[in-house]
């Protein structure tokens, strides 16, 4: 247990250390955030009312699907995996402090935008703030899985990009953070249900806001809890300490 | 009764349609220091690495400690081994300090911070790893192979691209752990560092052992002639030296003769009868072996036929 905290300590230092991961970490939402709260009230004055989630989960998704599997294919190729293995590292813990280190620089991340938003473009604050941490936690447990499951799954930095661009930029567009989920096609609305932003959006607009549910809540934490999970136990499933075909 | 603490029999491992190790049988005694030598592709790494339990043997057996190493049962899971690999790394910006608390940590032993003394690394604490020259590197990853005072010690390649000091620093530490009483496995292309360090040597070719024995005795087998410099008062063996049966060729360098022999024993006592026969007075005589790299390029013959095995 000692280990697998100093462990975590270090993955998380990790996050401000390496610039790839302090950018994708923090600079690059925060730099989004304050364009998009530049911009988009101009251009449609009812974003400021989803701005605090969209922005939250907009972290979430920079930080995991861009910042996570990149560094998992980077350490196997470079044999980082393999220096672990014979020091008795287990797969486990490597899949999953990816995932805790996430939710650190995210409650820093979000506690920023929370402060932000309303000071600098005057966006509602929430009319409840405890629903944050958990669903926080969900978003961050789904999408960090996904990510972790790219990486694993990845046999170059390539294919981790394009994997991850395969759920970050359809969220992005249809994902509700620009545009709600009731506001899509018909058509397009039930793709929509495949991306964790659209639940993630649904549970926290219905739970910070008290608006009405687009979708069922219950229906949105089972699936980011579910995905989450089947992504870790997958990853855990396909996980290699190095890119030869013969690791047994 | 020896004490053999690894022994492998008919080991065998494919790539493939590759035979990548093709029944590699060999003993290791308990405290020695061995060296497995071959060229590129010749099963150095493989055979290593089925022995640490990365690879999973296709044939043959490996026992470590009198227990056979399975799927249930690896190497780098046993306490008792220690592994440097040959292509393996730390995040780069993990410190010295944090590398040694981490696995230390996994080991459930207080951090080693002696190991950093005794490497020279205890003044790079706070740097991160990327920032460490390849010596000081690899000596990190040698103290964090040995942090759990491993009875052997597998290191594959730990010299490979190190200047002549780090080199010689690396070689006084692998020094110290064979005195220790550590067995430790090491595979390299370096023959120098195999002659000076090793207490037997096995040179692999396609996977199979060419040779195996002391460096005496791999240098001594060969075919190669020894070299013996001889400088006398008046000279009288640069006249004399080829009616010695075993003498191949000769040449006058200097005061020196310089005799090419196929037995050292009996040229040498023909050469001290001719001397106190001509009344001539010995002031200089050296021999010189086939050096191992000699050996071992007459064992891969160039072309990498093999000539003979040893054992």
């Amino acid at each position: 247990m000692k280990a697998f905290i100093l462990h975590f300590i270090f993955e998380t230092k990790s996050g401000f250390r390496k610039k790839q991961q302090l950018f994708l970490n923090y600079f690059f939402p925060l730099g989004f955030f304050l364009m998009m709260g530049a911009i988009m009230p101009q251009l449609n004055p009812l974003f400021l009312d989803d701005m605090i989630p969209a922005m939250l989960i907009f972290s979430v998704m920079a930080s995991t699907f861009l910042g996570i599997p990149d560094p998992i294919v980077n350490d196997r190729t470079s044999g980082i995996y393999r220096g672990y293995r014979v020091n008795r590292v287990p797969s486990i813990f490597l899949i999953s402090l990816p995932v805790l280190s996430s939710v650190i620089h995210m409650l820093i991340m979000s506690t920023v935008i929370l402060i932000l938003s309303p000071l600098l473009f005057g966006a509602p604050f929430p009319a409840s703030i405890l629903p944050i941490l958990p669903l926080l936690l969900l978003t961050v447990f789904c999408c960090a899985g996904i990510s972790v499951l790219i990486g694993v799954i990845s046999t170059s930095t390539r294919a981790a990009t394009m994997l991850s661009q395969v759920f970050f930029i359809p969220s992005m567009i249809i994902g509700g953070l620009m545009i709600p989920y009731k506001m899509l096609p018909p058509s397009v609305q039930p793709f929509a249900l495949f991306l964790p932003s659209t639940h993630s959006m649904n549970l926290f607009k219905t739970f910070m806001y008290q608006t009405e549910a687009s979708i069922s809540p219950a229906v949105s934490i089972a699936v980011l809890t579910g995905t989450g999970t089947a992504a870790l136990i997958l990853s855990l499933i396909f996980f290699r300490w190095d890119n030869r075909k013969d690791n047994s | 009764m020896t004490d053999y603490i690894i022994r492998v029999k008919n080991l065998e491992k494919n790539y493939g349609i590759t035979k990548a190790v093709d029944g590699v049988s060999f003993n290791i005694e308990r405290g020695k220091l061995v060296s497995i030598l071959g060229p590129n592709g010749a099963g150095k790494t493989t055979s290593l690495e089925c022995m640490e339990g990365i690879l999973r043997a296709d044939g043959g057996s490996i026992e470590i400690n009198g227990e056979p190493l399975g799927r249930s049962r690896r190497g780098w899971t046993d306490g008792r081994v220690g592994i440097q690999l040959q292509s393996s790394a730390l995040p780069s910006n993990l410190t010295v300090d944090e590398a040694m608390r981490l696995f230390c940590g996994y080991r459930g032993i207080p951090a080693r911070t002696d190991l950093l003394v005794r490497f020279g690394l205890h003044e790079k604490l706070k740097t991160q790893y990327c920032n460490l020259s390849t010596g000081q590197k690899r000596r990190l990853s040698l103290a964090l192979a040995i942090i759990h005072n491993p009875e052997i010690l597998f290191l594959d390649e730990p010299t490979a691209g190190l200047d002549v000091q780090s080199r010689l620093e690396l070689h006084k530490i692998i020094g110290e752990l064979k005195a220790g009483g550590t067995t430790v496995i090491l595979a390299t292309h370096d023959m120098a560092e195999a002659e000076s360090l090793s207490d037997r040597i096995i040179i692999l070719l396609h996977g199979r052992v060419a040779a195996e024995g002391s460096p005496v005795e791999i240098t001594a087998t060969g075919s190669s002639l020894s070299r013996i410099t001889v400088q006398t008062e008046k000279q009288t063996i640069a006249g004399l030296s080829m009616q010695i049966p075993e003498v191949e060729s000769f040449h006058h360098n200097d005061d020196y003769s310089v005799l090419f022999s196929r037995d050292i024993e009996k040229t040498i006592s023909a050469l001290l009868k001719t001397i106190k026969r001509e009344d001539d007075r010995l002031i200089d005589l050296r021999i010189e072996r086939p050096s191992l790299e000699e050996r071992f390029v007459e064992i891969t013959n160039g072309s990498g036929q093999i000539k003979e095995v040893v054992s």
